[in-house]
């Protein structure tokens, strides 16, 4: 099966006991997160050493220099060599890439990318017969369509762009053992992405398009602006295209799947959405994302000897070279720093939650999450008797770390 | 659920040269709250989101006299500490860090941590350093306890919501709520404003939950047993080794004696004496005979029960006998408690006569200034103090052991678990702690009006409680057993509150217009309204709170 | 507001001081001359440049001559009273230790900054309401001292500085004279004579108020809104020196009875020290009709029998007042057309002060307490203010017991409250208005004046704890409705109570602090 037109978003996962096993793994995660934290708060397993607490996962994340963002060499693969900000350490050059991104992509976008995505959401789900599937119908197509009309790249001839997307996401950030069969579908997708931008831009140039991300760059470039080549341009429309629209599709069903468990808080966000109060359903969204974010955590390559929690009982030295994994998902259950954790409430201060990382390399996308990631289940749950489909169907089905699909009825 | 509230403060000594630039840094930071000193508007009213735990808190820096200057944080918040240091470190945690630069390194096993959150360039969190250092106060007492700070805030609309509706329900024409009886104006105002103020459905959480409280009397008890045991020590030990006819006249002896020398020296020295309302004899038979007789007779049973089985053992007796012997033991010793008492008592005296008092304690005009800059810009205000403690065993012991029943007290007495001290509600957070290696005690107040009202309550209304908590502080104003005179001597103890004063650099308020009283009464209204129906009992005395 | 001529003699009896503190205070401490109805307060300016070396009390002598101040010791056929601002006493040539041995607030002066916020003046760069616009005319215009600003070269300090404002008036006053006598002609000469005895000496009167107590036809004295005056003053008591005029001694009154050291300086205060004064080292100057200083070896008492004259010229608008109050008693009608038959202009303003015209005081169920009688607590008649409404001007002026939270703190509320009154002396002056009120340019108000010993605890508590609280007896955002700025006042009643607008009717046009001095002192001065 040729991989460029490939209509399987997800690739087959893991059959019968071996998938059993899977899902029992992810769901023990969280006890013995807690474990961890209570007894030993920073343990190797091999190469790679697991942080599980409050305190030293945000030190992992806010001490760059020793604790490098592992992304650069497949970044390179999926780049065709050229540099991105994500695999770049704390440089002059990340800092100009980034803030040459802010200079097209602006807070001002914003509420109209909120309206867009609410409007989209609230057209599939009033088309819907009562009965929804909330991950590949609702959320990925929301998603991708909005995101990649943002950033000026249009569906590929013969090809899917959320195929493509979520496949080099996959290869990027979920891929930790490097299945060659996955690597062999990212050498077909990547080149044809990186021309498929390429012939973009240069019909741009020739025929102007609309306001969009890519519009902005053409005329920064024109203006001289550095950071703003043609290459340049087209490495940072796939880092928005890789590294963006395939995660809403995990974590928001994920948060849905939540709510469902709590009847209570489905009520909650609800009655949030009901009233239009924007705010309150964001804090909803954002503490059930806090019961099953992204990933448990995310791996840092240690880069020079240092230590995590000096000075504390529990310090622990690190070698370059060993990969540090720092579990966000465990460090906002820890007790020590979290009121309660255990509780759902929709109303925690920002501090409780690492769900776009801390300091250099948290999530650029997140202003952009912040606005849309709510709404794209304000209309669904603003239908009345809200529940999960029967059977199966009626809950969340996960391909590794993908959500795979999830269907609710409503009236 | 009732949810603690937290008091605490994190005192670090600075390195000297670092002390204005600190000062400086502290200022910085106020300033950035906004450019209106009462607060509002600005940067820094995010606070209120960014730390929703906190209800008030201070940064102070205390000039060195005696020892090298001083740098506290006092802050009191709903919850546990680490939870608030988070949310705080999130908020200010880059100045916090510029902060703790200044301060000195710490010469205990903290040294290292101090190392790693301080080093140039270093990204450590900074809360498990803040967490190290966390005094635990020896009292502290809380104006509105068990109110979490969003329901204050959340009964404080209640309160304006309940202004606007009876304000301007048909405005322009008659008053619906003028021809009704105060049921009926209850019931009407409760439909009103139930679409607003959903959670008037909800049952009103417990401010003290039952196991708190349990816990609370629980303590006192157990520390009053403890400290009447530790009085009859004397009499334990005499009693073992004489009979009771020696042990009556050395009891009866030494009370005489006690007692007439106490008489003597009880009286004030002159020119330090002060009228007072307040007399020992008539406190002891009116508040404290039943208590005390309670207390010893507790003691006895408690006591004989748990010796009984050694005795037993050892005298080879049944139970009941070995019993019947511990509790005879243990009620002469009781008898004895009050020649212990007396005792003390002289000591203290004797103690106290000798007291050097400062009769002007020396307060810098500038420093004078810079506060007086940063009160009364609000209905509420901070002070933060330090002062050296009396040397001396008796002292050493006194200050513990009457600040830690002092504490107990706060917790378990039905006035102060109401707010108040003496007659007054005006405190929202306030306490005291030990700092130095135990050397000098500091106290931390978040009160309602001027300064000087709050130090005239305390010498008007509460001089005697006051008296006893401070007066182990060196060079306070005279004092007789621990109580009396003292601060009522007002001048001379006004001055020397400031004199013991810092500049309240920075100093945070979740909500400023609201009074220990006002929040009070707020929730009353909100208790009242939480009702479906009222009596018209009920009715009559809630109305008058609207 | 002063004493009242009805008052006299009715309730308690008047107080006197015995021999010799009656001939060594001013007679102003024991008396408001209410027998000499007519007045002048003359605000005098040094005109000469600096500091005088020499000579700089002169013209006091040259005063007295014309305008003999008057002692304690009897009614005198007219009376003349007279203080001094900090600024004054400095050019005259007050030794500088001296001048900085009086208390903070006379040193630092009313306009500091910080206490101008205190007092409700001013918050920062903004004068208030309750200020004539464009700001006071007149205050001591008292130096910046050393405190305003932290100059001082240190190691290690990087702070910036912070340079205190300071805050002028165009008028600069550096004394106070008050003269009463019993015809407007007579003052009116008086005042020329006195201007002419000055004017040699480079004094002269940069400002001028007529007083006035001008009794109505009971006999009764008035303010401008129509009030009687002068109601409820502290009662001193001292052994041995406060005493009848039979020569028997004035007992602690239980309600209204303060330590003579609340109004005299030398003497036993409220919290159980002498009342501090100002002091001169011996020999400075001609010391020797000064007493010794109790505690200061080698130093003279320079402020035994002397006293803290606060001054404040209050504006009155009159006709805005009963405007206020007419439109406040229209709004209760037409929310309540059926329950309030008895609310009309007067039955407002009533509330508003908590007196009704005559000085009774309002009870609950339509009653008062006459206003000879002023043995009252609030607690046991009017706990919630059902007469006497809570926030109304008589109550925050002095609250008694009504404070207290359980019946048994009453005792302790009321002592409490007694360590914070103050003798008022003040006096009216412009024309009455007409009748009924109607808009003129006439400027008129109340002189306010008092007299106590620790101006923070006393003058300045009053009006930030009591007057000008927002919170004051469990109200909330309303502070006193007659004297403070424009806000609500809440009437308590059964079974609502009313809220309703008031307007800032009372504007302070200039005011100060100033040192009433003993007549030793008054001397001593006189001899710079």
């Amino acid at each position: 099966m040729n991989a460029l037109t490939s209509r399987d978003v997800l690739r087959p996962g893991k059959r019968g006991i071996a998938r059993w096993i899977e899902g029992r793994v992810f769901a023990a995660m969280p006890y013995a997160f807690a474990f961890f934290r209570r007894w030993k708060p920073v343990v190797k397993f091999g190469g790679m050493t697991l942080t599980s607490r409050y305190d030293d996962v945000k030190e992992v994340f806010a001490t760059d220099p020793v604790f490098g963002a592992p992304y650069k060499a497949k970044l390179d693969v999926i780049m065709g060599g050229e540099p991105f900000f994500l695999g770049m350490a704390d440089t002059p050059l990340y800092h100009r890439d980034t803030d040459a991104m802010r200079m097209a992509v602006l807070p001002g976008d914003l509420p109209g990318l909120g309206q867009k995505v609410e409007a989209m959401a609230e057209a599939i789900v009033a088309a819907a017969p009562g009965r929804v599937e909330v991950v590949d119908t609702l959320v990925r197509r929301v998603t991708f369509s909005v995101l990649a009309d943002y950033f000026g790249v249009p569906e590929p001839k013969g090809g899917d762009l959320r195929v493509w997307g979520t496949r080099l996401f996959e290869f990027q950030f979920a891929d930790p053992k490097g299945d060659p069969a996955l690597r062999a579908d990212v050498d077909q997708i990547a080149p044809a992405l990186r021309a498929h931008i390429d012939r973009e831009i240069a019909a741009r140039k020739v025929t102007p398009g609309r306001d969009d991300v890519l519009t902005r760059c053409l005329a920064l470039q024109k203006k001289g602006v550095p950071g703003f080549s043609d290459v340049e341009i087209r490495t940072n429309l796939m880092g928005f295209i890789v590294g963006g629209p395939p995660q809403p599709p995990m974590v928001v069903p994920q948060a849905m799947e939540q709510l469902l468990r709590r009847p209570d808080a489905l009520a909650g966000a609800q009655a949030a959405a009901r009233a239009g109060d924007d705010d309150l359903l964001w804090g909803y969204v954002q503490e059930a994302m806090r019961f099953d974010p992204l990933a448990p955590g995310l791996p840092r390559n240690v880069l020079v000897d240092g230590v995590i929690a000096r000075g504390t009982s529990h310090q622990a030295e690190v070698k370059a070279g060993d990969t540090v994994l720092a579990a966000f998902a465990s460090a906002m259950m820890d007790p020590r720093r979290v009121t309660d954790p255990a509780r759902f409430d929709p109303n925690r201060p920002a501090s409780n939650y690492i769900h776009f990382g801390y300091d250099l390399h948290q999530c650029f996308g997140r202003h952009i999450n912040r606005a849309t990631l709510h709404l794209m289940l304000k209309p669904l749950l603003k239908r009345g008797n809200l529940r999960r489909a029967p059977g199966k169907a009626g809950h969340l089905v996960k391909n590794g770390p993908f959500a795979e699909a999830l269907t609710v009825v409503f009236d | 659920m009732g949810m603690r509230q937290t008091t605490l403060s994190v005192a670090l000594e600075v390195k000297p040269e670092s002390f204005d630039h600190l000062s400086g840094l502290l200022d910085a930071l106020r300033d950035r709250r906004s450019q209106n000193p009462s607060g509002g508007t600005g940067p820094f009213a995010d606070f209120l989101t960014t730390v929703p735990a906190v209800h008030f808190m201070s940064l102070t820096a205390f000039p060195g006299f005696d020892y090298d200057p001083l740098f506290v944080i006092e802050a009191n918040f709903d919850g546990a500490p680490g939870p608030f240091w988070a949310q705080l470190e999130t908020a200010i945690g880059p100045d916090l860090r510029a902060f703790l630069r200044c301060c000195k390194r710490p010469l205990d096993h903290t040294g290292p941590l101090y190392d790693a959150v301080t080093a140039l360039d270093s990204r450590a969190p900074i809360a498990p350093y803040l967490e190290a250092r966390t005094l635990t106060p020896t009292v502290y007492h809380h104006g509105n306890r068990g109110m979490t700070r969003d329901r204050i805030l959340d009964e404080g609309k209640l309160f304006l919501g309940t202004r606007t509706e009876l304000a301007q329900s048909n405005d322009g024409g008659p008053s619906p709520y003028r021809k009704l009886t105060p049921v009926e104006i209850h019931a009407k105002l409760r439909a009103a404003l139930l679409p607003q103020f959903g959670w008037l459905d909800q049952k009103a959480p417990a401010r003290i939950p039952f196991t708190q409280s349990v816990g609370d009397y629980l303590r006192l008890a157990w520390f009053v047993l403890l400290v009447v045991f530790a009085l009859s020590i004397p009499g334990l030990v005499l009693k073992s080794q004489l009979s009771w006819q020696w042990y009556v006249a050395l009891c009866v002896g030494l009370f005489a004696v006690f007692t007439g020398v106490l008489y003597r020296m009880g009286k004030p020295l002159p020119g330090t004496a002060t009228p007072t309302r307040f007399s020992f004899l008539t406190f002891f038979l009116r508040h404290l005979l039943v208590p005390v007789a309670i207390a010893v007779a507790a003691y006895v049973a408690i006591a004989a029960t748990v010796s009984a089985p050694v005795w037993s053992w050892l005298g080879h007796k049944a139970f009941w006998p070995a019993w019947k012997d511990m509790a005879i033991w243990a009620a002469w010793s009781g008898a004895s408690i009050a020649v212990t008492v007396a005792g003390i008592l002289v000591w203290l005296r004797w103690l106290e006569r000798r007291d050097a008092s400062q009769d002007a304690p020396p307060v810098d005009p500038k420093m004078l200034r810079e506060m007086a800059r940063r009160e009364d810009w609000i209905p509420q205000n901070h002070m933060g103090s330090v002062v050296l403690i009396k040397p001396g065993v008796l002292r050493a012991i006194l200050i513990r052991v009457g600040h830690h029943g002092l504490h107990l007290l706060l917790r378990a007495q039905k006035a102060a678990r109401n707010g108040y001290l003496g007659s007054m509600r005006t405190i929202h957070f306030a306490h005291w702690a030990r700092v130095n290696n135990d050397s000098r005690l500091m106290f931390f107040s978040n009160f309602d009006q001027t300064w000087e009202s709050y130090l005239d309550d305390f010498i008007e209304k509460a001089h005697a409680g006051l008296t006893l908590a401070w007066s182990s502080g060196v060079g306070f104003p005279p004092t007789r057993f621990l109580v009396k005179d003292g601060a009522s001597h007002g001048r001379q103890f006004k001055e020397w509150a400031r004199h013991s004063m810092a500049v309240s650099r920075f100093w945070y308020s979740a909500y400023k217009d609201l009074t220990a009283e006002q929040v009070e009464r707020n929730y009353r209204i909100a208790c009242g309204l939480r009702k479906k129906q009222l009596s018209e009992k009920e009715a009559a005395a809630w109305i008058n709170d609207l | 507001m002063d004493q009242r001529p009805v008052s006299e003699g009715g309730g308690t009896p008047n107080w006197h001081l015995s021999a010799p503190t009656n001939t060594k205070a001013q007679g102003l401490v024991v008396s408001g001359f209410a027998n000499l109805p007519t007045g002048r307060a003359l605000f005098l300016e040094f005109g000469w440049k600096g500091v005088k070396k020499k000579g700089g009390g002169a013209w006091v002598e040259a005063l007295r001559k014309v305008a003999q101040v008057t002692d304690a010791d009897g009614r005198d056929p007219r009376a003349v009273a007279m203080g001094f601002t900090w600024s004054g006493l400095q050019k005259m040539g007050l030794n500088a230790n001296a001048l900085a041995s009086f208390d903070r607030p006379f040193k630092e002066g009313m306009f500091q900054e910080d206490r101008l916020r205190r007092l409700g003046d001013r918050r920062g760069e903004d004068w208030q309401g309750t200020v004539i616009p464009g700001g006071p005319k007149w205050s001591g215009n008292t130096p910046l001292d050393d405190a305003a600003v932290d100059d001082e070269a240190r190691a290690f300090d990087d702070r910036e500085e912070i340079r205190e404002q300071r805050i002028k008036t165009p008028v600069t006053v550096h004394a106070l004279v008050l003269l009463y006598c019993e015809h407007d002609e007579a003052a009116e000469a008086w005042c020329e004579e006195v201007s002419a005895a000055l004017a040699p000496f480079e004094v002269t009167v940069s400002h001028h108020l007529p007083l006035d107590l001008r009794l109505d036809k009971q006999g009764i004295a008035r303010e401008h809104f129509g009030f009687a005056d002068g109601i409820s003053q502290p009662i001193p008591f001292e052994e041995g020196t406060v005493v009848y005029k039979d020569g028997t001694e004035v007992p602690k009154d239980y309600w209204n009875g303060v330590p003579l050291g609340e109004i005299l300086m030398g003497h036993m205060n409220g919290h159980n020290e002498i009342a501090q004064g100002p002091v001169v080292a011996d020999g400075i100057g001609n010391t020797s009709g000064l007493p010794e200083h109790p505690k200061g070896v080698g130093f003279k008492d320079l402020g035994i029998n002397g006293s803290y004259m606060v001054v404040r010229e209050l504006k009155q608008d009159v006709y805005a007042f009963w405007q206020s109050m007419r439109a406040g008693a229209a709004y209760i009608r037409e929310r309540d057309p059926e329950g309030s038959a008895h609310v009309t202009t007067t039955w407002l303003a009533e509330r508003v002060v908590g007196r009704d015209t005559h000085g009774n005081l309002l009870c609950p169920l339509g009653g008062t307490i006459p206003v000879e009688n002023n043995d009252f607590g609030f607690w046991d008649r009017d706990l919630h203010g059902h007469g006497c409404p809570l926030g109304s001007h008589v109550r925050r002026a002095n609250p008694r017991d009504g404070l207290a939270p359980t019946p048994a703190d009453k005792q302790t509320l009321l002592d409490a409250a007694n360590n914070h009154r103050i003798l008022r002396r003040g006096r009216k002056y412009g024309k009455t208005i007409s009748v009924p009120p109607t808009p003129d340019d006439v400027d008129r108000g109340l002189l306010f004046i008092c007299l106590n010993t620790d101006i923070t605890r006393q003058f300045e508590f009053v009006q930030q704890t009591w007057i000008l609280n927002p919170n004051f007896a469990f109200l909330y955002d309303e502070t006193d409705p007659l004297i403070g700025p424009k806000g609500t006042m809440t009437i308590p009643e059964n079974p609502l109570r009313r809220i309703i607008d008031v307007e800032t009717f009372v504007q302070m046009a200039g005011g100060e602090y100033f040192f009433l001095p003993s007549m030793p002192a008054l001397d001593y001065l006189g001899s710079l």
